[in-house]
């Protein structure tokens, strides 16, 4: 009863006009950079922050997460289109929604998509309003040593679950915490790596970083191979899947929405792995598995549920505990943090107008996006037909108003195109920017809960298996580690979940 | 890709040596009260250990195992001009922002990258830079109030 009364105060936060138009702009933004290929959500979310400041942190936040579930949405138009992923989550939509259009059923493949994203969607977001708050209230109990662990644990088992090698990952990982000590040290103010750069004291802007080794290095990748772009010509009929494949489809739908969503509370459990694990599923479960990759109708509803029900599944552990689960997240944390806002155990019992604001908010995201998806898919088609060569001058165009504004200072223009040229350079020898990323944000957060371990315990480095949770997290490391290492050492081609899918 | 994570295993080793080193020079404190010291350098010697462990995996790895195409570093001719016109133009663009001014930079940064990467008309090419720069005027200053630099012209 407790939740539909905080509920209630949810929806009259959320129903102003000011949140009804910041979240109506942030699933709109969010279809729109999901259907087009050449920018991401973490890179859009990135770009906007700077211009949320005069807003009230509220809205800002509806704004964001409305940007990240409304690019799941927006993503699965390409791949069914024109077998490009508009986004990660969409990667393996391609397999068989593509198919379905070329068999002249892009209609009910989208509509499947975007009913799938709906329900997925609403689901999760129930979950994610029924597990928040125990888990914050549990929690509460936890102390630096336990904060360390857990961090180390969404680390390593980023760096584990990730695309490609573990070692790359791990250095990816090292290194954005090295990039997190760069400028002045919280508890001494001593200025690190700085070598007298006034731009860097305050530590390397988040905003820049992240602009550049997500929206710069694309924008590079891109205009190097430009010249492929296909562009999609057929009409759209009949968006409504008939009977037959809403039979087909309803298990898959449901089956996505729960493993989404509680995959999506694993640390790295981001949507990649998360619509893998969905399609693999089904398949498996299938009474005719050979139709899969030649437009199975549940290989597009499975994964397309999971993506959007893993959003609010990865809500959880950041609005209970304060630690982003992956990359879009830790963006999520960086705007939390930039208006004066702490994730964590206490969050629900300060800001209970913005917990519950953002939970309303997304109850009607989703339905907003189920009109933006359904009713007005053509006008995505026909934003589909912009080509490249127009629009990656305009991205660029808004990576440097972006970060410009952030602190007014041009210097950081050069920090996001330094990064955006590492970016290039290291995607190209298969170094992932995600973990770096997560790094980045967590590092602070990790050295503190060190330092003030080792305060408590006098120096003691046993009181991380000496507390009962610190140690039990702690073996789940060792596990994983171990884990990984053995399956790699099986398969030589890195082990990643995706190898099954190239 | 066996051949580059040999050199780069090299690089971080290199890398991790230079973090180590650099931030000894920094407060270390004990295990009691960990200085901003101790973090970088735990971090160098990680970064030299994940270092050894790539470059020896690559140099166990058998010869000839790699599933897919490497693709080159620096691409070839026309990918090369396009990445070298786009980085430069956004360099040149960071340069002159606040002394042009953020519309005028708009403008001219549109104007250039139409034509030259995948050269548009004349005409096409100045109407979108225009267009642009004209909507990056009004959503910027006119309704998000953004300060961003006026420049020469004070727009």
């Amino acid at each position: 009863m407790d939740a539909l009364n905080y509920l209630g105060m949810g929806f009259s936060t959320a129903l102003t006009l000011d949140n009804l138009v910041f979240c109506f702009l942030g699933v709109l933004i969010g279809t729109l950079i999901g259907v087009l290929p050449g920018i991401g959500p973490v890179a859009t979310m990135a770009i906007l922050t700077p211009f949320t400041f005069a807003m009230e942190p509220t809205g800002a936040i509806i704004m964001l997460c409305g940007i990240y579930y409304g690019a799941q949405y927006g993503g699965s138009t390409t791949s069914i289109l024109v077998n490009i992923p508009g986004e990660v989550g969409s990667i393996v939509t391609c397999l068989d929604g593509y198919q379905m259009a070329r068999q002249g059923r892009a209609g009910p493949a989208l509509g499947i998509s975007a009913i799938g994203s709906f329900i997925g969607g609403t689901l999760s977001v129930v979950g994610l309003m029924l597990l928040t708050p125990p888990l914050a209230r549990l929690a509460i109990n936890f102390g630096p040593p336990e904060l360390f662990s857990l961090i180390l644990f969404g680390l390593i088992m980023v760096s584990s679950l990730g695309t490609g090698s573990m070692v790359k990952c791990l250095i990816m990982a090292t290194l954005g915490m090295v990039a997190s000590t760069i400028g002045m040290e919280d508890v001494s103010g001593y200025a690190r790596f700085t070598m007298g750069s006034l731009t860097i004291a305050d530590g390397l802007t988040l905003v820049a970083v992240v602009v550049g080794m997500f929206g710069i290095t694309e924008v590079l990748s891109n205009v190097e191979a430009m010249g492929k772009q296909e562009i999609y010509k057929a009409d759209i009929r009949n968006i409504f899947p008939s009977l037959q494949d809403w039979i087909a489809a309803r298990w898959a739908i449901v089956r996505g929405s729960l493993l989404g969503f509680f995959l999506g509370t694993f640390p790295g459990g981001g949507t990649v792995i998360t619509t893998f694990l969905s399609y693999w599923l089904e398949k498996r479960l299938s009474k005719h598995p050979e139709k899969f990759g030649s437009g199975a109708i549940e290989g597009v509803a499975g994964p397309e549920t999971a993506n959007n029900a893993s959003v609010s599944g990865a809500m959880v552990p950041l609005l209970a505990l304060g630690l982003p689960s992956h990359v879009v997240m830790a963006m999520l944390l960086g705007a939390f943090i930039i208006h004066g806002i702490e994730p964590g155990p206490f969050f629900i019992s300060r800001h209970p107008d913005l917990f519950w604001g953002v939970i309303a908010s997304m109850y009607i995201g989703n339905v907003m996006l189920l009109v933006l998806n359904l009713p007005l898919i053509g006008m995505w088609v026909r934003i589909l037909k912009i080509p490249y060569p127009l629009l990656f001058p305009l991205i660029i165009l808004l990576c440097l108003i972006g970060v410009y504004s952030l602190n007014n200072n041009s210097w950081e223009l050069g920090i996001m195109i330094i990064f955006g040229i590492i970016g290039y350079f290291l995607r190209k020898m298969e170094y992932p920017p995600a973990p770096f990323l997560l790094a980045m944000v967590l590092g602070p957060m990790m050295e503190t809960s060190f330092r003030q371990s080792m305060l408590i315990a006098r120096g003691d480095p046993a009181i991380f298996i000496r507390r009962p949770f610190s140690a039990v997290i702690l073996t789940f490391v060792v596990i994983v580690l171990l884990v990984s290492a053995f399956l790699r050492a099986k398969k030589p081609n890195g082990g990643a979940i995706e190898s099954d899918f190239d | 890709m066996k051949k580059r994570d040999k050199f780069m295993g090299v690089v971080w080793i290199l890398l991790g040596t230079i973090i180590s080193i650099w931030s000894s020079t920094f407060p270390f404190g004990g295990l009691e009260s960990p200085g901003p010291g101790y973090l970088p350098f735990v971090l160098g010697v990680v970064l030299v250990i994940l270092g050894i462990i790539l470059l020896s995996t690559a140099m166990l790895q058998a010869e000839g195992v790699s599933r897919k195409p490497v693709k080159p570093l620096i691409p070839d001719g026309p990918g090369l001009t396009r990445i070298v016109l786009t980085l430069g133009s956004m360099a040149l663009s960071a340069a002159v922002f606040e002394s042009l001014g953020f519309v005028l930079t708009a403008f001219f940064l549109i104007l250039f990258l139409t034509r030259t990467v995948r050269p548009q008309k004349w005409r096409v090419a100045i109407f979108y830079a225009f267009v642009t720069a004209l909507s990056s005027f009004i959503v910027f200053r006119l309704l998000l109030k953004t300060s961003l630099p006026e420049g020469i012209m004070g727009l």
